[in-house]
């Protein structure tokens, strides 16, 4: 289904087991919990938003890898997001056990070809995974409650939970997630007015201002963000051989 | 100079509210108090889009006018007008884009008007965070300053007030024939103390209402027969005017008019809350919607 969907886009394709070139984004959506036999209909909503992100990472410079449906596994997501400077992730969110400290963490579902209780990756993962490490420029975690400030998601990827307001210096980071529960539909609407402001030039803060016209049901969708809201969110100049605009 | 209209829709407002945002300012989305022609073309008249679009952007104010016109007026000085550009929406509605771009390209304010010149959308970047609070009571006033001030129309009844990533929303649901049009209608964004962040109107197509309607309990009887095992219903059904789903699944179909629909809330068996969409005459399954 993927495939069909970024035909019609130019996106640079890197497959999930090859080393990745910097300045490189990772693309990572669940689609096997979201459609039949999993739930009673198929949703095109994964691959779409999927294919969404991808293209506006590409416009931005990124050169983009994508993992969508079964191939999502654990091992691929922590082998994408260890060196990338851009993330989008689709998929269920909480914060969930971990084992290891004896606590709660926050993290998304892998797909994994499983309905239910597909595997966890979590914070401390994606600490570990990136040590040494440049913060992430963009982090979207598109799942509920990883926008909600006791989150650990942004510190893993190297972003403080505060705003630095327009004309402010700030981090060349910007995470976007929901907090709560987040209903498809205001996602999907949500989504694409952010990407469509991105890809027109706005700074992240003024895609996050723009996408909240977007005509969701605010009771549906709390999204939240954190970093800078004057970056574009290009990639770093000293990773990248293109253009720095957009 | 004052705009009828806008006596006419803020005549039970606030007399203050009515002097401070019916005295024409000067460069507001009509000069001179000459209103926007609702349709610039012939109805059912074919032209190419970029005739239309060179068209309809002639009968738009100035972008540099609406900047002036804000509450707290943009200055332009060192700005560049983009000339209107013809935009689809993924609904398929065709828009008028304006933009007014810095120097480095940043886009600072965004319009979109219809082909016959009626504001549907205004983005603004770069809005504060911070300030004094305002109340939920001086925020819809605040609001409505705002779509004065643009000469918008200014709709009626109890807004819905929420706070986002430390914004304000105030959004005022359309509602069509006494049923709701949820996400459509007026919806002004502002900062926490009252600055616009932007505005956008709302009003989707509508598909014919159904001469008769189900009733409630035949709705969730039908709900109950397509729910997945384990599954429950949890609210009480309710009508509204809704998109299809792409393939009657979870995804908006919003090139398609909305359709009379009973929604009913519930959850799945491991807790998940899900709404369903029945078609409101014949209870046939129209889409879904669920959580992450």
């Amino acid at each position: 289904m993927l495939t069909e969907v970024l035909l019609g886009t130019t996106i640079a394709v890197v497959g999930p087991t090859m080393a990745a070139a910097p300045p490189s984004a990772m693309v990572l959506a669940n689609r096997t919990a979201f459609n039949q036999p999993c739930v009673w209909f198929n949703s095109t909503a994964p691959d779409r938003l999927a294919a969404g992100a991808a293209a506006s990472l590409q416009r931005l410079g990124w050169s983009v890898e994508h993992s969508v449906g079964p191939e999502f596994t654990s091992e691929v997501a922590l082998r994408g997001i260890a060196p990338a400077g851009a993330l989008y992730v689709h998929s269920h969110g909480d914060h969930y056990y971990d084992p290891a400290a004896r606590r709660r963490s926050s993290g998304f579902r892998v797909d994994a070809g499983r309905c239910e209780n597909a595997p966890t990756v979590i914070a401390p993962q994606i600490s570990k995974a990136r040590s040494g490490v440049l913060p992430a420029t963009i982090a979207f975690i598109s799942t509920c409650y990883n926008g909600e400030r006791v989150s650990k998601l942004p510190a893993a990827f190297g972003i403080a939970i505060q705003k630095s307001g327009p004309g402010t210096a700030g981090p060349r980071s910007f995470y976007v997630s929901y907090s709560g529960i987040a209903w498809v539909r205001a996602i999907v609407r949500f989504e694409t007015a952010f990407w469509r402001a991105l890809r027109r030039g706005a700074t992240s803060g003024a895609a996050f201002d723009a996408a909240l016209l977007s005509g969701y049901l605010a009771a549906d969708l709390q999204p939240e963000w954190w970093g800078s809201y004057s970056l574009i969110p290009t990639p770093p100049a000293s990773e990248l051989e293109g253009p720095r605009s957009v | 100079m004052f705009d009828p209209a806008c006596i006419r829709h803020t005549r039970v407002l606030l007399p203050l509210l009515i002097a401070a945002a019916c005295a024409a300012p000067s460069g507001a989305l009509a000069p001179g108090g000459t209103r926007i022609p609702g349709n610039a073309f012939t109805p059912g008249e074919e032209q190419p889009p970029t005739v239309r679009a060179r068209d309809a952007a002639a009968l738009l104010p100035p972008i540099t006018s609406i900047a002036g016109a804000l509450l707290e007026p943009l200055s332009t000085a060192g700005l560049l007008a983009e000339p209107g550009a013809l935009i689809t929406l993924e609904s398929g509605e065709e828009r008028i884009e304006q933009r007014l771009v810095s120097a480095a390209g940043l886009a600072l304010l965004t319009l979109q008007s219809t082909p016959g010149g009626e504001l549907r959308l205004l983005a603004r970047a770069n809005t504060p965070y911070g300030g004094a609070a305002l109340s939920s009571a001086a925020l819809r006033s605040r609001a409505l300053l705002h779509l004065a001030s643009l000469r918008l129309a200014l709709p009626r009844g109890t807004p819905i007030i929420s706070s986002v990533a430390e914004r304000r929303a105030v959004h005022w649901e359309r509602i069509v024939g006494g049923i709701p049009v949820p996400g459509d209608g007026t919806r002004v964004i502002m900062s926490a103390s009252g600055a616009l962040v932007g505005i956008a109107i709302e009003e989707s197509a509508l598909a014919p209402k159904p001469a008769v309607l189900r009733s409630a309990a035949e709705a969730r009887t039908a709900a109950l027969a397509l729910l997945p095992s384990g599954a429950a219903l949890t609210g009480v059904p309710r009508l509204g005017w809704v998109h299809p789903g792409a393939l009657a699944g979870d995804e908006e179909l919003r090139s398609a008019p909305r359709e009379l629909a009973w929604r009913m809330r519930g959850a799945l068996s491991d807790g998940r809350p899900l709404e369903i969409h029945l078609d409101a005459a014949r209870l046939a399954l129209l889409g879904w919607d669920w959580v992450r």
